[in-house]
């Protein structure tokens, strides 16, 4: 018994080095992905994160009215205002001390209820030049303001009091909290936002129909051709595809333009009808056509290369007709391909910007030029981030179809 | 061969469509880029054909404008920058990710694709809200560290592709005859997944010159790159200075794309090489 002992112990001390040797392994070849980790979260993901946060972000009325929000927190709707959030808002109002948070706040408030901007400003205004030695505050406030005897006003800062909130996602999707708390959807002909969403999906449904109607066939012929020729349709492909996307858009521009050669030609041939062919519906579509296709022909090619001639010529031999062979033999094996393709096109075309924004009308301006609009011209970052929120959302459910699918988290078109 | 199964009329007729069709496509590729290139030739400020006379004053325009020489300046430090740094990141990243076989491998994955997937609208705005905050909006440096990030996941990919090909028992030998692992890379299997890490910098490069959503909201008036400058002046489509930047462009397109060739076929010659060595 005694003499196996080390025998015993020596087997596990194999095991374990062998084990603590992997592991550093391991360790080492974490080391060489941990740079490129750390620099994609601290560039890229942190920074998108921080967006999405801002979207349910709400700190900003609390922070310039702290009084006013602990004064309304037992407040209930339908119940008269407290006494003590008039004197509340006097008091912060009055301390205001730094007037840029009171800025943000009043925009903040404005965003809910439009004119409590103004409403807010012009009583702190006044306030400030007002005879401090009163006691009822109820009275000095809606002599200052006569809106702040509408309980709607203190509504919207009790529903702004934070530090989060759903309303720039339910604005996002063209919905509203009522001042009793109640979630309704404004009516269509205010509805600002679900239009943009759904001219952002049509458009990338169109264009995905379109890529496969288009792309298909040329994939096939691809495939069916010989080496030689399928390397100039290659190439046919990918040249476009590595020219840069502006120089594209211009060329389309300039094509569909009013003095453009298509126009041109239209009219040489009698049809000077002056139907214009920029800054609309179809020529978004044919340029992001233009523009995605690639991803649409790659991943077809690549497995259409696979399916071997002799399934087909089987399947024929025994009787069945071409609709048959296709439908049942040849797109059950390409069915990989032409999802990957599809969901590939649909993806990049909810994110597209610059092609809406430089060949569309107003009709064809989806999210993503919403979402640059709200940074750029009204500085509603909560918005832009709620807009973002959305469309991030759309376009991780696709590709998590997508992962599910083709079980491999990469976008490889499946040629190099 | 085909033409085995095409022997019906109707068949033939189907496979001549299909070739027209192919055609009529390629013209849809390639003709708007090709119609566009020879505008920036037109002696005239108009967009007709055809070409009444032939001149390169467009280009003069483009040369002799300081504001086009800073956006070709720019566009080539950035485009250079983010290339190095998103090749160096890539890979090793993409080395680490087929030496370590983790577990939440795919999930490591998932976070390295992130620029790839997220719509470059949001990206764009969050890195200039984020860089706004530590005063990286406007500089190169911002500009650069963007590109890096936007162009490092297809280097990954690219070198990943070349990697699953590679043989790992050579790095074993190496080790057995007492090569360190950072000499075993540089002389084993650097060479052997060059093609891959080649193609993958050119694919990064493509990344930093095609951007333009990033570039417009990160760039300041100093930064502006090739595109942005673009974009800015596409409002006036009879400017044809930007025709001529646009052939510019488009003959960088060629050459990334003969080079690509140029890659792919070289590597073919080593597998072919290497196939017949290890037959001898």
């Amino acid at each position: 018994m005694r003499h196996w002992r080390p025998a015993s112990d020596h087997a596990p001390t194999i095991a374990r080095d062998q084990a603590r040797s992997e592991r550093a392994a391991k360790l080492r070849a974490f080391m060489l992905i941990a740079p490129l980790l750390v620099f994609l979260l601290v560039v890229f993901i942190g920074p998108v994160a921080t967006l999405l946060g801002r979207s349910v972000d709400d700190q900003e009325v609390a922070a310039a009215l702290p009084r006013t929000v602990t004064a309304l927190s037992d407040w209930q709707w339908g119940t008269p205002v407290p006494d003590s959030a008039y004197k509340a808002l006097v008091e912060d109002l009055r301390e205001a001390s730094t007037p840029a948070s009171l800025a943000s706040a009043a925009g903040r408030l404005n965003y809910a209820l439009p004119g409590m901007r103004s409403q807010l400003m012009t009583t702190r205004n006044r306030l400030q030049r007002a005879d401090g030695a009163t006691s009822d505050f109820k009275a000095l406030l809606e002599s200052l303001s006569p809106k702040w005897s509408e309980p709607e006003s203190w509504a919207a800062i009790k529903q702004a009091s934070g530090p989060v909130t759903d309303f720039y996602l339910l604005t996002a999707l063209d919905m509203k909290r009522g001042p009793d708390g109640s979630i309704t959807s404004l009516p269509a002909n205010l509805s600002a936002f679900v239009p943009s969403i759904v001219t952002t999906f049509t458009i990338a449904l169109t264009v995905t129909i379109l890529a496969i109607a288009f792309g298909f066939p040329f994939a096939y012929l691809m495939a069916s051709a010989s080496d030689r020729v399928a390397g100039i349709l290659m190439f046919m492909v990918l040249l476009p595809f590595l020219t840069a996307t502006m120089v594209r858009i211009l060329a389309w521009g300039i094509l569909l333009g009013r003095e453009g050669v298509i126009k041109s030609g239209l009219m040489a041939l009698g049809l000077s009808e002056p139907l214009d062919l920029l800054y609309n519906r179809t020529a978004v579509n044919i340029a992001l056509l233009h523009i995605f296709v690639p991803y649409m022909v790659l991943p077809l090619y690549s497995v259409m290369k696979t399916v071997p001639q002799a399934h087909l010529r089987a399947a024929a031999s025994l009787g069945a007709t071409p609709l048959t062979v296709f439908r049942r033999v040849y797109l059950p094996q390409v069915a990989p391909g032409l999802a990957a393709g599809s969901l590939l096109v649909f993806i990049q075309c909810l994110g597209v910007f610059v092609v809406p924004a430089i060949l569309g009308g107003a009709r064809e301006q989806g999210l993503p030029v919403l979402i640059a609009h709200y940074v750029n011209k009204t500085l509603n970052w909560g918005l832009a981030a709620a807009l973002s929120v959305i469309l991030l959302v759309s376009v991780y459910l696709l590709y998590w179809l997508f992962v599910k699918l083709t079980k491999s988290a990469t976008l490889s078109l499946g040629a190099r | 061969m085909k033409a085995g199964v095409g022997n019906t009329s109707a068949q033939r007729a189907g496979t001549i469509a299909l070739r027209l069709f192919g055609l009529l496509f390629c013209i849809f590729l390639i003709g708007p880029i090709l119609a566009f290139v020879p505008m920036s030739f037109n002696g005239v400020a108009l967009l007709h054909y055809p070409i009444e006379s032939f001149s390169l004053r467009w280009y003069w325009d483009l040369f002799s404008s300081s504001e086009w020489r800073l956006a070709f300046f720019n566009s080539v430090v950035v485009a250079t920058s983010a290339t190095v740094l998103a090749t160096a990141l890539g890979v090793a990243a993409a080395f680490g990710l087929w030496r370590g076989r983790f577990r939440g491998q795919g999930f490591i994955m998932i976070l390295i694709m992130t620029p790839m997937i997220v719509p470059s609208v949001i990206g764009a705005v969050s890195m200039y809200f984020s860089f706004a905050q530590v005063g990286l909006h406007y500089t190169y440096v911002g500009l650069i560290l963007a590109h890096t990030a936007m162009a490092a996941p297809i280097v990954v990919v690219t070198v990943s592709a070349v990697l699953a090909r590679f043989d790992g028992n050579l790095l074993r030998a190496a080790a057995s005859m007492g090569a360190h692992p950072l000499l075993a890379f540089r002389r084993i299997t650097l060479p052997l997944i060059m093609p891959g890490v080649v193609s993958g910098a050119v694919f990064a490069f493509a990344i930093s010159l095609d951007d333009v959503v990033v570039a417009l909201f990160l760039a300041g008036p100093d930064q502006r790159t090739l595109p942005v400058q673009m974009y800015m002046r596409s409002t006036d489509l009879f400017d044809l200075a930007t025709a001529a930047a646009a052939s510019l462009m488009f003959v960088v397109a060629i050459a990334m794309m003969v080079f690509l060739e140029l890659l792919r076929r070289r590597d073919q010659l080593s597998q072919k090489h290497s196939g017949a060595a290890a037959g001898q």
